[in-house]
């Protein structure tokens, strides 16, 4: 054990620990690590509450959830078109369009959180944080139908998935996309 | 027009608010019932802590705080439980405690769940002393 608690598990707790009482949670669980426990009891007890407490608030919360996930959609609805436009316009040069569109998705990702934090002032942490889960399993449902049905059908799923080029680049959109999420949300919910 | 919008939506946020607020019922489910006789036990001094480690002591288990913290902000929002901000200090990185005290409608509440279990306590065979 170290005198100082986990930094990362702290930093997650701080960002996306959802609870009303946050603050007081991070006191006591610095209090009962001081007073010798290790590093993992610190993981397991930050990532339980962190888990616990967005349940808990979109438990609570089940139609302002509803309404935090609409208007990600929203967003991310009007955000489409530029995207579609960006791949209309320079579909011959690839790594142009890849240039253009990485900036792209991170702005999407972060106004998307930012106004779903925005407009949810009452649960900002957690409807956030129920917005990045709803886009990323969606597009990960959407990853795994695309590539059971992808002309490359006689490769293994997980070759495809790793090697088949639509495949990276839509895994490293869903990647991006859900941190710029949750970046767009922790810069709002800091303020 | 912009200021009706701005109202009609207004509005509608706070349908949304009384919606959710018909569906919370009052009773108290397993947990909280420990987590309330503990703050009992703990008198003045019940802060996140002392009611970790008084229920792991009383039930052998360990808790997470984050499952506490839920537990106390149910008994909060039923009005069962109140709560103030303690003094910071240095051990906690300059975090305040929060202090948890049972209201008296809280203790009403535990006393009529302590008769309701007795009553259905009396007369079972299967749980008396000793046996399976």
């Amino acid at each position: 054990m170290t005198g100082e608690a986990p930094t990362v598990a702290k930093c997650l707790l701080r960002n996306f620990g959802c609870s009303p009482n946050n603050e007081a949670i991070i006191g006591d669980l610095d209090e009962r690590y001081g007073q010798g426990r290790c590093d993992s009891w610190y993981w397991r007890q930050a990532l339980l509450t962190v888990v616990a407490s967005f349940f808990v608030e979109i438990w609570n919360h089940k139609l302002l959830t509803l309404r935090a996930i609409g208007v990600g959609w929203v967003v991310f609805v009007g955000w489409e078109s530029g995207f579609n436009l960006t791949r209309e316009l320079l579909w011959r040069y690839e790594r142009l369009t890849i240039a253009v569109q990485v900036p792209e998705v991170v702005l999407f990702g972060v106004s998307a959180g930012w106004v779903v934090a925005r407009l949810h002032p009452q649960s900002q942490r957690a409807m956030v944080l129920a917005y990045a889960a709803c886009f990323a399993a969606v597009q990960m449902l959407w990853l795994v139908s695309a590539s059971l049905t992808a002309p490359s059908g006689f490769y293994p799923f997980i070759y495809a998935v790793i090697f088949f080029n639509p495949f990276i680049y839509a895994e490293f959109f869903l990647v991006t996309t859900t941190v710029s999420i949750l970046v767009g949300g922790v810069l709002t919910t800091q303020r | 027009v912009r200021h009706v919008a701005a109202k009609k939506w207004l509005r509608l946020a706070r349908f949304f608010t009384i919606l959710e607020q018909m569906t919370k019922g009052d009773h108290l489910g397993a947990f909280e019932l420990t987590v309330i006789l503990v703050l009992i036990r703990l008198g003045d001094n019940a802060y996140g802590v002392p009611i970790c480690e008084e229920i792991e002591m009383r039930t052998g288990r360990d808790v997470a705080i984050g499952s506490v913290y839920a537990a106390l902000e149910r008994l909060e929002h039923k009005g069962f439980v109140r709560s103030q901000l303690g003094e910071p200090t240095a051990e906690r990185g300059g975090r305040a405690k929060k202090y948890f005290h049972v209201t008296a409608r809280g203790l009403t509440e535990v006393r009529d769940m302590q008769r309701s279990l007795v009553k259905l306590w009396q007369g079972l065979p299967e749980l008396e002393r000793g046996k399976a």
